[in-house]
């Protein structure tokens, strides 16, 4: 890295300056996105050099948007979406590219905007980006949330690294803080850019051509590079904007720089247009924030929107004004929150900022010190996850909570298109938050239903929009009996931008949910994660997917040998199966072939039950009792003898869970009374064992009672196995296995519980008289619901679990990060 | 464990580098401080330019790891109006930071209240010399002045060890003077007004394991600013702490033997995966509750090579080092050599399966382990 320190004169990137800035037709202006100070700069440049045409480094098939984008009644944040279904290899993709109102680039639109000169995105479109990417590096990432303007291969270089450590700063954003952002604003443009091209450029050498090819990065420069020779030579004054790691390579392709870079010719892949999409979507800051985990956005929106306000309001010190007021918006909220902040403790720390400012050789303090500032006078006491509640105050107030807008004119993504025409016939109230409720019948009005499958279609895109609140709920299982549904729903912003975010799945819900359910289906690894998409087809109604899924699943439970995975299978397949006369299936024979064939195959892996582990152990009990379940019901036409042969020899194995064993009687008890005796025994083998099999006792009890209540209904013999058991074990034990107890003994109703306390007191020789009773009366009942209630409310209004689930060291600003 | 040792302040420890970052600091100094900010933050943190001094060029070595900004905020505190309160786990280097801290900034780190539960408020504030009391009558001659007292009067920094293990009223008694900056001295009279000069300010450091700083009064915290010290985090770091610590106590003591780079690695290791309860590949170990810091493990290491040095053959000896572990760790509770036996058992075996060498020789050495 020295050496490449000592290589690189001043002299080079004075004469990349040269030839970037001097050219009489020519600026091609780096940049960082969102930096404030370049966006000062930029506007700067831009009015003094006039251009005939402002490119600017974007996708260039959201050309279209820019008038709406810079339309008077539109503000950022906003971000341009794009789509891309590669028909072809059978992958979708998409990207976010975020303005926010310091963006250099939104800049640079407003900028053309009142010089009323040509403006463009000059990249090559989305599709080509993606198609001409070697493999999965930037842009390319199958369906995560990846943008467009993203710093990686500026930040990650190993010049950056280097960079950091020798200036002892604490990240790149740090570093890029105090010598662009807080070093760059009073600087002249010449000298800033002339900074900011050093960095790049040192940023360059030490990228490998490699990755940079792969990336595609190379490839689109050369587009670019084209994009604005073709202009230039059109005579016209060309002003660019690029994210600065490519100077070089922009300059080499338009013939202004000495060095062998890569080329190949291009030709476009000639994607169907029905296979792209861009659309403009409005933004919040917080979301745009990198530390809510979105890595292509920019640490602190709301800190650096406001520096920037004021920085072109003329203010001396803009970073320092945003430090005060923030550090004063900080307080307000710890106080409100009952965190004791003073007024003193207020003026402490903004001396802490300028002392630290001045000690780091800064100019003003800036966000790093606003952070280290809070953190030392504002928390009292140990930092810990209670006490870095004033951190997290501030790191709300520098992320922001403003939300942009779009003008009403803005094109409207087929998908939301759709899904305001669909609220619209279903008379569905959309404006507005509050939230409604709607009771269905769907399976008496012919209207409700389709009602039912649009609720559950927007569910399944996860767009938060509706939430059954009764009903039945087919993969949990539950309900399934009923026929009535209460629906509650609420349109909410980010119920748009997740429509959005999906609609690279199709232009209707009907076809985007459908979609995203086969690629689901595409990518399931065991044949239970695909079998409950048969339920999810089921109740947003897709009939022809079903017959799909199906498919799908009876090819993956061939392959198969998991008995827990068959057993999640089964489950679903029966609760499908129960409900198909509501749905009017037309595929109930596959699913009962289907069951038959998991049903056989279970069997066949009993054996493995063996050594399940102890976590598993309760489902493995309920896939029994499905298997029972499915033996009983007369239209899967299965083989009883299979399960019963399989049970017995289960039961007999030695290091099988006494749980599992306990489960496995009781049903072969259900297959016939005579085993009763083998039950008992091994009910006494159990508390009559020694140490540790005594407490085995409890899960044995457990499993049996689950499966086979009705015996210990028929006798006294376990109630006298269990008094002697109680009698035998330490206090210790007992309340050891007291858990394990009252689970066995929560299988029964209350009507059974009050016969087995009669045979209880019959077995000491007292009659029903004597039994006392405690019941929860109906006010303590009342009490805990009214308890839950409230904990739930405010679990909802407070971000508590952002604050249980954050660690410590996730924090900015907490040290050790 | 313990080694009785003389160490000298800090001051004098660095007497050197000191003197060359006065004569070569240019930056503006807090009133009464020895050195500007800048230069105590060179101090403490290292500089990569050496100084000229005495026709000699000085290198400036980095002393606290890990954690720069909160060294900066120590250092904008001091300068300010409140106290600094440096909390954290044993071994976090709380002790030695407030050293340096008072060390540059004015020339004196044994300016020091011991906190005890036997802490009186004599010792907080001033005391009598009960034979100039009663030949003179009170008299600043006769009055026996505190730490404190010391601190206020000549404006320098008075550190606070343990100040949570003082009795609660011992704790609120400095309220008062933290806040006005004023201490009565009622006997005195008219001259009984002890008003701090300058440069006075505290340095307190408490440790989370005994009474944590919770129970401290609200009132008290509002008069200090507090720094959380976590343990180093970076396996790497540790290791450089320990080489660098026991060069510097090796130098001290004479001892003139190479350090052993890899056992150095190997003691980094084992302290990081105890103290995180996880080891480098993502298994899970059972911490054991004593605390395994920093600072133990330099001293682990530095038994085992006095122990080398002195009986043995001048290397680090592997059982010996496995033994003073162990006696580190099990100072408190049985439980924790069990711990520290699965530790072994597991992510050490795999190790010296997998790489051999060292680690071959450290699980051998487990049988030391009952
Ligand atoms: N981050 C660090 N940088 C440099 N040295 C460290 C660091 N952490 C620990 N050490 C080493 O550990 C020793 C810590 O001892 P010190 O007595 O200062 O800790 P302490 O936090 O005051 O502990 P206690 O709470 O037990 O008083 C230091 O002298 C140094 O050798
Ligand atoms: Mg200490």
């Amino acid at each position: 890295m020295e050496k490449v320190l000592r290589s690189t004169s001043m002299d080079t990137v004075k004469e990349l300056y040269k030839v970037a800035f001097t050219h009489p037709q020519l600026r091609l202006f780096p940049i960082r996105h969102h930096s404030p100070v370049c966006s000062h700069h930029l506007k700067k440049v831009i009015q003094k050099f006039q251009p005939d045409c402002i490119l600017i480094e974007g996708p260039s098939n959201a050309n279209k948007l820019i008038p709406y984008l810079t339309h008077e009644e539109s503000q950022p944040p906003f971000a341009i979406y794009y789509s891309f279904k590669n028909t072809s290899a059978g992958k979708e993709y998409k990207c976010y590219y975020p303005f926010l109102s310091c963006s250099p680039e939104y800049t640079a639109m407003l900028e053309g905007k009142h010089l009323g000169c040509e403006t463009e995105f000059m990249d090559l479109p989305y599709d080509e980006i993606i198609l001409s990417c070697e493999d999965g590096q930037s842009l390319l990432q199958e369906q995560e949330k990846s943008s467009y303007n993203d710093d990686y291969l500026l930040a990650g270089s190993d010049y950056v690294k280097y960079a950091c450590e020798k200036t002892g700063m604490r990240s790149f954003d740090e570093f890029w803080e105090k010598y662009f952002e807080l070093g760059g604003w009073k600087l002249s443009t010449e000298t800033f850019i002339q900074n900011l091209l050093t960095d790049c450029y040192l940023a360059r050498v030490t990228t490998s051509e490699d990755l940079m090819w792969k990336d595609g990065c190379l490839i689109r420069e050369q587009f670019m590079a084209e994009h604005i020779r073709e202009k230039m030579y059109r005579n016209k004054k060309v002003l660019a904007v690029i994210g600065g790691f490519h100077t070089q390579g922009i300059l080499y392709h338009l013939g202004l720089w000495q060095e062998t870079i890569r080329t190949v010719p291009w030709k476009s892949h000639k994607t169907p247009k029905e296979d792209t999409g861009v659309y403009i979507m409005s933004y919040s800051e917080d979301a745009a924030d990198m530390l809510n985990g979105y890595r292509s956005g920019m640490p602190f929106p709301a800190f650096y929107r406001r520096v920037y306000e004021v920085m072109e309001k003329g203010y001396e010190r803009p970073f320092e004004e945003i430090v005060q007021d923030m550090l004063i918006e900080c307080g307000k909220q710890v106080r409100r929150k009952d965190g004791g902040v003073s007024t003193y403790d207020e003026i402490c720390a903004m001396q802490m900022c300028q002392g630290l400012a001045a000690l780091r050789g800064k100019h003003e303090a800036g966000a790093y010190e606003l952070v280290d500032s809070v953190q030392s006078s504002f928390i009292k006491g140990e930092l810990n996850h209670i006490s870095q509640m004033p951190l997290i105050e501030l790191r709300k107030v520098m992320s922001g909570r403003k939300r942009g807008v779009l003008t009403a004119i803005a094109p409207i993504p087929p998908l939301v298109q759709d899904f305001e025409n669909l609220c619209k016939k279903y008379r569905l109230h959309v404006s507005g938050a509050a939230r409604r409720e709607l009771i269905l019948e769907p399976f008496s009005k012919e209207r409700h239903l389709q009602i039912s499958f649009f609720f559950q279609r927007m569910n399944y895109l996860g767009t938060e929009f509706s939430h059954m609140k009764k009903g039945p709920q087919l993969a949990a299982g539950r309900n399934l009996n009923l026929i009535r549904e209460t629906w509650e729903y609420r349109y909410r912003p980010e119920v748009i931008h997740r429509l959005i975010d999906q609609s690279v799945y199709g232009g209707t819900i009907e076809e985007a949910s459908e979609s995203l359910l086969l690629n689901r289906l595409q990518e399931s690894l065991h044949c239970s994660e695909a079998s409950v998409l048969v339920l999810h087809a089921m109740e947003m109604g897709f009939a022809e997917s079903m017959g799909k899924v199906l498919a799908a699943v009876e090819k993956m439970v061939v392959q198969e040998t998991s008995f827990m995975d068959l057993a999640g299978c089964l489950e679903h397949l029966l609760f499908a199966s129960q409900r198909k006369s509501f749905y009017k299936i037309e595929h109930g024979d596959v699913i009962v072939r289907l069951i038959k064939i998991i049903y056989e195959k279970m069997v066949l892996l009993l054996g493995s039950l063996e050594s399940v582990e102890n976590e598993r152990a309760t489902a493995a009990v309920g896939a029994l009792k499905n298997m029972y379940q499915a033996v009983l019901n007369q239209q899967y036409e299965l083989n009883g003898m299979l399960l019963e042969e399989g049970l017995k020899s289960l039961v007999v194995k030695k290091s099988i869970k006494p749980l599992i064993r306990g489960a496995a009687y009781g049903i072969l008890y259900g297959f016939s009374s005579e085993y009763r005796k083998d039950i008992i025994k091994a009910g006494w083998g159990y508390v009559q064992g020694s140490g540790d099999s005594k407490t085995m006792a409890a899960p044995f009890f457990r499993g049996l009672f689950n499966t086979a209540k009705d015996m210990v209904m028929e006798s006294s013999e376990f109630l006298i196995m269990l008094n002697e058991l109680l009698h035998e074990l330490s206090e210790e034990a007992f309340v050891e296995i007291l858990p394990e107890l009252r689970m066995a003994f929560a299988y029964f109703m209350p009507q059974e519980t009050d016969k087995i306390a009669k045979k209880v007191a019959q077995l000491f020789g007292r009659n029903e008289k004597d039994l006392k009773r405690y019941g929860i009366s109906g006010r303590t009942y009342a009490l805990g619901e009214y308890l839950d209630q409230e904990v739930q409310q405010f679990m909802e209004g407070e971000e508590i679990g952002w604050i249980v689930t954050e660690s410590a060291t996730e924090m900015p600003g907490i040290d050790g990060a | 464990m313990e080694t009785t040792r003389i160490k000298p302040p800090m001051e004098e420890l660095y007497q050197e580098e000191l003197a060359a970052l006065a004569a070569n600091d240019t930056g503006r100094k807090p009133q009464n401080w020895k050195l500007s900010a800048k230069a105590v933050r060179t101090f403490i943190l290292g500089s990569h330019i050496p100084l000229k001094y005495n026709g000699k060029e000085i290198h400036i070595a980095k002393k606290f790891y890990g954690n720069d900004a909160l060294v900066e905020r120590c250092i904008i505190t001091l300068a300010g109006n409140r106290g600094l309160m440096l909390v954290g786990e044993p071994g976090t280097a709380k002790t030695m930071l407030s050293e340096l801290l008072s060390a540059a900034i004015c020339g004196n780190s044994t300016n020091t209240v011991q906190g005890t539960a036997g802490t009186t408020e004599d010792a907080i504030k001033y005391s009598w010399n009960y034979a100039l009391l009663l030949a003179k009558g009170p008299s600043r001659e006769a009055l026996v002045p505190s730490p404190l007292y010391v601190g206020m009067e000549q404006g320098i920094l008075t550190r606070l060890e343990e100040i949570t293990r003082c009795p609660a009223e011992i704790q609120d008694s400095l309220i008062s003077i933290l806040s006005d900056k004023v201490m009565s001295v009622p006997e005195l009279g008219n001259q009984g007004l002890l008003f701090a000069k300058p440069g006075f300010n505290v340095i307190g450091t408490a440790n989370t394991r005994d009474k944590g700083v919770n129970e401290m009064s609200s009132a008290l915290k509002r008069r200090f600013n507090f720094e959380t010290i976590l343990p180093v985090a970076d396996v790497a770091l540790e290791k450089k702490i320990i080489m660098n610590e026991v060069r510097k106590l090796s130098l001290l003591d004479h001892v003139d033997m190479e350090m052993d780079e890899d056992v150095a690695d190997l003691l980094a290791i084992t302290y990081h995966e105890l103290r995180e309860g996880v080891s480098a590949e993502g298994h899970r170990i059972d911490k054991p509750s004593c605390v395994m810091s920093t600072a133990e493990a330099v001293s682990v290491y530095y038994q085992t090579m006095m122990n080398g040095y002195y009986y043995g053959d001048r290397s680090m000896d592997v059982d010996c080092l496995v033994q003073n572990l162990l006696g580190a760790v099990a100072k408190e509770n049985r439980d924790d050599l069990q711990k520290v036996k699965g530790y072994f058992q597991t992510v050490v075996k795999d190790r010296s399966n997998k790489e051999g060498g060292l680690w071959k020789k450290y699980y051998e050495a487990r049988r030391w382990i009952q």
